[in-house]
């Protein structure tokens, strides 16, 4: 079962006179318990590729399905509760909120989906263990390294137990050492529970990781399904 | 929705610097209405406190159908002064109540005639709140068992030719509507500045008008005068159940010049006030506008993970009501301080005016009261505008496509 | 100076909406303390016109032995001849009108009820009785030679309900300490709008009055109404003689100018109060601007720009904020302040602190006044800036680059 199918999507910016086409007509599926990663330079459309699937976005034209659902029609509460219960997402810029610890940045997600008190410790203890930071619950973002950061982003985004996870840039601000560890807490969180993972990158230490590799470039899909390999 | 108020308080809580500068805007602003309130609700009362004292008093009582015609003044005894005296002593606003007999009468001196209203006194009771008394400029106050004496104003003497000492003919209205007529002299006199007024009345011991009008042991109004203006609704609210038969009335119906007179004052002042509250919520505006702006990758992210724009919206107003909901109780300390101090102290604007030459009916010694009169619809005022205030960036942010706001630097 | 100028101007215009609400605010602080001072200084001077139009004139020029509260008819308290002499007085260039009046003390009676009244004699033809001609609701004035005729105030008409052609007596303190009684015949009513006036105050022809007082060719004062009240202290000088005296305008009023001062004393506090939730409003606002700047003063610090101009930045655009809100101020405040002038506000009966009030009040803005507060809400806008500008400059350039993070 395809987890995402994107069907000829086109996205146009327009910012006062000028018009810009991030995607020209894109197309392509990806399956469940997939580990991909859509590679291009600058510009290519990949980021805005990822939000359209994330639901952050809408197209201009063509569809998007998700779990076999069209999500490029759906209303804004709708999208809102597409990205609450089955997707997850990780960003370049950390994007945890500065005011809240680990512990409740991971927390987040549960109480807005209504957990009980038991229920979130628990599932948060499980996340921030599952991503080797248990013992940095109680830190703010200022208080821990980028990796760090990052790692607490990855076990916040898999919080609501969503069936897919998008990451943009993920390791983009990070040394390659912990480029690395984020990168392996994924695959292995990949193996392990079996969510899909899709990233947009142009780290090429990155790609290394994928099993499959996505090429776009000026805004569509040049290469689907060259298998992944070890660069 | 208590989660998004838990959601709300920990923001508030944790973005420290953020709440700290609106909470001070708007306690500040809050604060500094409550000096406003206070400080005219002080001017208030120098300028009329002294001018109800002189006209006769806070709450005045009567026999029931005293006020049937207004403007003339029957000599309808009171069935129990007494226990109306005791009555209203009782009460913890009431400073002094004493015993009146009031009728129509002339005075008549080698000058000529002057219409006069002719006051009788009980002077124990009311030496100590009495203005007059304390602005004797010649001679004495009046005592309870003086005969044949009267207390007139300076006004009143220059224009019937007659110092302290002197003679003159006073005939008043008495019972079953005949004149009776006698002989005063004149025991005191007092000067308040204001001739117009002095030249009104006439005052003499209770016990002598109870002779002369034929109203042996009895009188014709009870007076209250109260700790500060403002308290006569409160007064004759208690009093009145407990008096059935009575008419219990305050300055405000029987002097209705005066009441229209503050009742405007206090009606362009309230504009005034209005217009500052206006300024306030503009500054909270923009505040929380920049608030709101700081925050839009905040806000996309929890777009991102889930949240609807409406919930969204809910937690940022939430915020900007806790945050006025502190900011008023800041205020509200700052300004109980503040006024409270300087109630004590008072602040003094004889330097501003020799105006105290002229007239002790203006005392230039100003208390600001403590500036609760208005509080309550103040405070919600402000905390109805951090609600609004958040309501228009709040919603600007939320409807913001999350990518947008998530790219935001 | 001008290119911080003009920096200035496109930081503010970075932000459109925050300088905007910033600049309003401002000018809201503005338009409402020139309300205020239109509202105060239009009472006060609506009083004075009320008590120089009714009352004192701008000169009266009486015996100097008359004192007004005792309103004397003793012949030596009063003047002798007074036609005459007010007709000399009207002979001067910068008189407009000299009017003899006598003033007596009295009780209006009908029926049971007795009301003290001041009586009033004066020559109907005079141009002096414009204010009570323009305030008659009924009837009209006694004639010169009317023996039987007074006029009445509205308000003490009602009280006794009498209306035009009603009878009534009035008892008159004469010349030598008799009362004079006769019943007279209501020829008009008449109502200022100044209560404490109208109660209390009911006319008669002068010849009358004299006549009925024992007063004879004697007045209590002459009236004078110059053309321009400003000249009031050159012409009493000119106006001495053996036994007279007279008195200004200015010295008439003392009460009432002294209570101005008081009231203005008064305003201060308030214009402080307005002026602090502005101040307030605006340096949170730039407090904000400055944390949100952060990372670009930073980036100016790294390149070289010195603390005194960054502040010098924050002080221009504060500057120029001001220069916004106070055109805003001005134009807000001037049209709340014409509209208050041509409409004036509803005050009521203001008659117990014993000052002369119409019921309304309309408001009047001084050239001294606009300027006064104008300059002190620039300064003010000037002085919010120095904490937000002191924390700029403070801001060390590595935190604040990073800080943007």
């Amino acid at each position: 079962m395809d987890v995402v199918r994107v069907e000829d999507v086109t996205r146009s910016f327009k910012a006062g006179k000028l018009e810009t086409n991030a995607l020209r007509g894109v197309s392509l599926s990806i399956e469940n318990g997939e580990f991909t990663a859509l590679v291009g330079p600058s510009g290519s459309g990949k980021t805005t590729l990822l939000q359209l699937i994330g639901c952050l976005d809408q197209p201009t034209s063509g569809r998007v399905f998700i779990n076999g659902q069209d999500v490029s029609r759906l209303n804004r509460n709708q999208r809102a509760d597409m990205r609450r219960s089955t997707i997850g997402f990780v960003f370049q810029f950390f994007a945890l909120i500065p005011t809240l610890t680990a512990y409740e940045n991971v927390e987040m997600p549960l109480l807005l989906a209504g957990k009980s008190q038991e229920e979130r410790r628990a599932r948060v203890q499980q996340l921030l263990d599952s991503v080797g930071l248990a013992d940095r619950a109680s830190h703010r973002p200022d208080q821990l390294s980028g990796g760090e950061q990052q790692r607490v982003a990855v076990a916040r985004a898999l919080a609501s137990g969503p069936s897919l996870i998008l990451a943009d840039e993920p390791t983009a601000n990070l040394d390659t050492a912990n480029g690395e560890q984020v990168m392996g807490t994924m695959t292995r969180l990949n193996k392990e529970t079996g969510v899909t993972f899709v990233f947009a990158t142009h780290d090429p230490r990155v790609v290394k990781f994928a099993r499959r590799v996505i090429t776009m470039q000026d805004g569509l899909v040049v290469n689907h399904n060259a298998p992944s390999r070890k660069v | 929705m208590s989660l998004y108020l838990r959601l709300a308080w920990r923001n508030v809580r944790r973005q420290g610097r953020r709440t700290l500068i609106v909470v001070l805007a708007m306690g500040f602003g809050l604060a500094l209405m409550m000096m406003y309130d206070g400080l005219i609700a002080g001017f208030e009362q120098a300028i009329y406190g002294n001018a109800v004292k002189i006209l006769g008093g806070n709450v005045q009582i009567h026999a029931a159908g005293y006020n049937d015609t207004p403007g003339r003044r029957p000599l309808l005894p009171l069935p129990d002064d007494q226990a109306v005296v005791d009555r209203a002593r009782a009460l913890p606003q009431v400073v002094a109540a004493s015993r009146r007999i009031k009728t129509g009468g002339l005075a008549t001196s080698r000058e000529g005639a002057f219409a006069v209203e002719i006051v009788g006194i009980e002077p124990e009771a009311e030496l100590p709140v009495s203005l007059t008394a304390q602005n004797v400029s010649a001679g004495r106050f009046l005592a309870a068992e003086d005969e044949d004496m009267a207390f007139i104003g300076q006004g009143l003497a220059t224009a019937m030719g007659v110092g302290l000492g002197d003679r003159f003919t006073l005939a008043g209205g008495s019972t079953h509507d005949q004149m009776r007529s006698r002989t005063m002299t004149v025991a005191g006199i007092f000067d308040v500045g204001l001739p117009d007024i002095e030249k009104r009345s006439i005052y003499i011991a209770l016990g002598e008008a109870q002779r002369l009008y034929g109203l042996s042991g009895q009188s014709t109004e009870v007076v209250l005068f109260l700790h500060s203006l403002g308290q006569e609704q409160a007064v004759t609210a208690a009093l009145a159940p407990s008096l059935p038969g009575y008419e219990v009335d305050s300055w405000e119906t029987n002097f209705p010049e005066l009441q229209a007179a503050i009742g405007t004052k206090s009606g362009v002042m309230n504009v005034f006030s209005v217009i500052i509250l206006m300024i306030a919520g503009i500054g909270i505006l923009n505040l929380l506008l920049m608030a709101v702006y700081e925050r839009t990758r905040e806000i996309g992210l929890l777009g991102a993970m889930g949240l609807r724009p409406g919930q969204i919206s809910i937690l940022f107003i939430l915020e900007g009501t806790l945050m006025g909901a502190v900011g008023v109780l800041a205020g509200i300390a700052l300004g109980l301080l503040f006024n409270g101090l300087l109630g004590r102290i008072g602040l003094d604007y004889s330097q501003f005016t020799s105006l105290t030459e002229y007239t002790a009916l203006i005392t230039t010694r100003v208390y600001p009261t403590l500036g609760t009169e208005k509080l309550l619809g103040r405070a919600v005022t402000v905390l109805v505008i951090s609600a609004l205030a958040a309501l228009y960036p709040a919603r600007e942010a939320a409807h913001r496509e999350p990518a947008e706001a998530l790219h935001f630097v | 100076m001008i290119q911080l100028l003009k920096m200035a101007y496109r930081d503010l215009g970075r932000n459109r909406r925050r300088s905007f609400f910033s600049a309003l605010a401002l000018g809201m602080g503005l338009a409402l303390l020139l309300l205020m001072a239109a509202v105060v200084e239009g009472e006060m001077r609506g009083s004075l016109e009320s008590t120089i139009r009714l009352e004192s004139g701008h000169l009266q020029v009486r015996a100097d032995t008359y004192d007004e509260v005792k309103t004397s008819l003793a012949w030596d308290d009063l003047i002798e001849n007074p036609i005459g002499i007010a007709a000399q007085i009207a002979a001067l260039a910068q008189v407009e009108i000299a009017t003899p009046r006598l003033f007596a003390s009295g009780i209006v009676s009908v029926g049971d009820e007795t009301e003290g009244v001041r009586v009033i004699g004066v020559d109907p033809s005079s141009g002096a009785n414009a204010p009570i001609r323009d305030g008659l609701v009924a009837g009209d004035f006694p004639a010169a030679d009317d023996r039987e005729g007074v006029l009445l105030g509205q308000p003490l008409a009602d009280r006794l309900s009498l209306h035009v052609g009603d009878q009534v007596t009035l008892l008159i303190n004469t010349s030598n300490g008799d009362v004079d009684q006769q019943a007279f015949t209501i020829r008009g009513l008449y109502s200022t709008r100044t209560p404490t006036y109208d109660d209390r105050t009911v006319f008669l022809p002068l010849a009358k009055a004299q006549a009925i007082t024992r007063a004879e060719d004697h007045a209590s004062t002459i009236l004078v109404i110059l053309h321009d009240r400003q000249q009031a202290e050159a012409v009493a000088a000119a106006l001495q003689g053996p036994g007279l005296l007279t008195v200004t305008w200015q010295k008439a009023n003392e009460l009432l100018i002294q209570t101005e001062q008081f009231a203005k004393a008064y305003m201060i506090v308030l214009y402080l109060i307005v002026l602090g939730v502005t101040a307030t409003v605006i340096v949170n606002t730039l407090v904000m601007a400055v944390f949100e700047r952060t990372r670009e003063i930073g980036i100016l610090s790294a390149i070289g720009m010195r603390q005194r101009r960054i502040m010098a930045m924050f002080f221009a655009e504060s500057g120029l904020l001001g220069v916004g809100g106070i055109a805003l101020g001005l134009g807000i405040g001037g049209l709340l302040v014409v509209y208050a002038t041509k409409q004036g506000f509803y005050i009521g009966n203001m008659g117990v602190t014993g000052m002369m009030l119409g019921e309304r009040i309309y408001a009047y803005l001084t050239v001294q006044d606009t300027l006064t507060l104008t300059v002190v809400a620039f300064i003010v806008t000037l002085l919010a800036a120095l904490y937000p500008a002191w924390l700029a400059a403070r801001l060390e350039p590595v935190e604040a680059l990073r800080a943007g993070q």
